[in-house]
């Protein structure tokens, strides 16, 4: 996975993101399994992604984005 | 102390504050990190904010122990926010390998149809019923809520990961009992 943009670690850090981060996130950690942000909320909701630690982590990601 | 806040994010840091007291004295001084977006926040292991696995030395071998969870913040009737977990996944990986070889997971509102089991055991683990073989990946093997702390323990007592305090058993008993109590798992 590529590193994260420092901004976007500093507000991990200090424990609080935007949504435009949290998507920031979820399609940085996407593209690092091949996918795209809309590919992999789709599977993140039908629990397709796979089971690593990226997989596992854009799937409970995808659980904070509004409904 | 209950896990509560004045805010959501002073409960959330409550909660992975007292995590990470228990994992330093149990299995791994790997830090969970939490943030937020309210009304949610996320606890998993990260290092530069990616998401990774703690190290653990098993008698098998090393494996990786990745701990995540999803909680939502709930105010209380004295105007407290307490928290409720939406979804957990605890995995277990042997070195190098592409997948956990267990997956203990939670999820409090399964997608639509789904009809299995929300606490529920997965991995590559075959079963043979009756002449089939069967991947535990294609099951949801019931559990009930399976705590953090059991997780843990189970590392050190069954997979003997080599406890990082003599006072382990003690801290997870009482760490076990405190959120049994107060967090109202």
């Amino acid at each position: 996975m590529t590193p994260l943009p420092l901004d976007l670690q500093s507000a991990i850090e200090q424990g609080e993101l935007t949504l435009e981060q949290l998507r920031e996130l979820i399609e940085l950690e996407a593209k690092a399994l091949g996918l795209t942000f809309d590919e992999a909320v789709h599977r993140a909701k039908e629990r397709r992604l796979p089971h690593n630690v990226i997989g596992a982590d854009l799937e409970l990601l995808v659980q904070l984005l509004p409904a | 102390m209950p896990i509560q806040g004045r805010t959501p994010r002073e409960a959330a840091q409550r909660f992975c504050d007292h995590v990470n007291h228990v994992l330093a004295r149990t299995v791994a001084e790997t830090r969970l990190v939490v943030f937020e977006l309210p009304p949610r926040i996320q606890v998993a292991f990260r290092q530069a904010g990616q998401p990774i696995a703690a190290r653990v030395h098993t008698r098998f071998g090393p494996m990786g122990l990745y701990l995540g969870q999803v909680c939502e913040s709930i105010r209380t009737s004295d105007s407290l926010y307490t928290l409720r977990t939406i979804e957990y996944k605890y995995t277990l990986t042997p070195g190098d390998a592409n997948e956990p070889v267990l997956r203990w997971e939670y999820i409090r509102e399964p997608p639509v149809g789904a009809e299995w089991s929300r606490h529920h055991l997965q991995g590559p683990v075959q079963l043979q019923i009756h002449g089939h073989t069967v991947s535990l990946n294609d099951l949801h093997l019931p559990t009930g809520y399976v705590c953090f702390e059991d997780v843990l323990r189970f590392c050190i007592a069954d997979l003997e990961v080599p406890p990082l305090s003599e006072e382990w058993d003690q801290v997870l008993r009482e760490s076990y009992e405190r959120f049994r109590i107060e967090f109202g798992r």
